[in-house]
């Protein structure tokens, strides 16, 4: 057992703002410049791009060996859920369905409008395209994504107590402790 | 206001309605942030939203709208 996952909360959260007081700033300065340079040029490619990378980096280095389930585990639960849908409430399992129409219904409508071409049908990029074609707008934009960005590299990474927690009612999961990919 | 211009401004205003009627259901509704945290519970499933979140990236600012 790791000393890094029973460091006490409060240190941890001191580590948090820390990394927050850093990040923020250069975040939002970096959105501010990414914002006057529009998507045909080569710094917003490399740019871009660089975030990308920096970003999945930071999500292996921060998450390694702290995800609540193993990838196995969180399938067998999603598939399990799916096969067995009446295990949970019927207000949920209706929920469920309107994030599913939702999904269905912007795809959908954007793949018409996609191929249908005309002026009257534009899709979801065009629109978003009339608001980063400003300095500002994109700023914004990106600032967003990066913000997004962060919160899927950084969030709900799990405690050894918390993993210790997941492992005892997982029948076998003991065998596969310290395994997480 | 053309026809597709309605459509996303009704399909903008349903999906803001519906997060916020999740968000006030007190857990009784999957909400926009239970379903990300659920796929960002193990590996997979935060490596098929970074995959999203980079391809999102990619097609905004750096491809012709």
């Amino acid at each position: 057992m790791g000393r890094r996952g029973l460091s006490h909360p409060r240190r941890g959260n001191n580590r948090g703002w820390r990394f927050g007081y850093i990040a923020v700033p250069i975040g939002l300065g970096f959105a501010w410049w990414e914002g006057y340079h529009p998507w045909p040029s080569l710094a917003a490619h490399v740019s871009i791009l660089t975030v990308i990378v920096i970003m999945i980096s930071l999500a292996a280095i921060m998450g390694r060996g702290r995800q609540v389930y193993s990838s196995h585990a969180w399938l067998c639960r999603v598939v399990a859920g799916l096969r067995h849908p009446l295990q949970r409430s019927f207000v949920f399992l209706v929920g469920s369905l309107i994030w599913v129409a939702f999904v269905m219904a912007i795809v959908g409508w954007d793949l018409l409008s996609f191929l249908r071409e005309v002026p009257a049908l534009p899709t979801l990029s065009y629109l978003i395209g009339r608001v980063t074609r400003f300095a500002a707008g994109r700023s914004i934009l990106v600032a967003l994504w990066l913000a997004l960005g962060g919160f899927l590299a950084l969030a709900r990474r799990s405690s050894e107590h918390e993993r210790a927690g997941f492992r005892s009612w997982i029948p076998g999961a003991n065998r596969d402790a310290g395994r997480t990919s | 206001m053309n026809l597709g211009q309605l459509v996303w401004s009704i399909l903008a205003a349903a999906l803001a309605i519906w997060i916020l009627v999740t968000q006030f259901s007190a857990n009784r509704l999957p909400t926009l942030q239970s379903i990300g945290l659920g796929f960002l519970g193990s590996w997979l499933g935060r490596a098929i939203l970074l995959a999203g979140w980079a391809e999102m990236g990619w097609h905004l600012f750096c491809q012709h709208p």
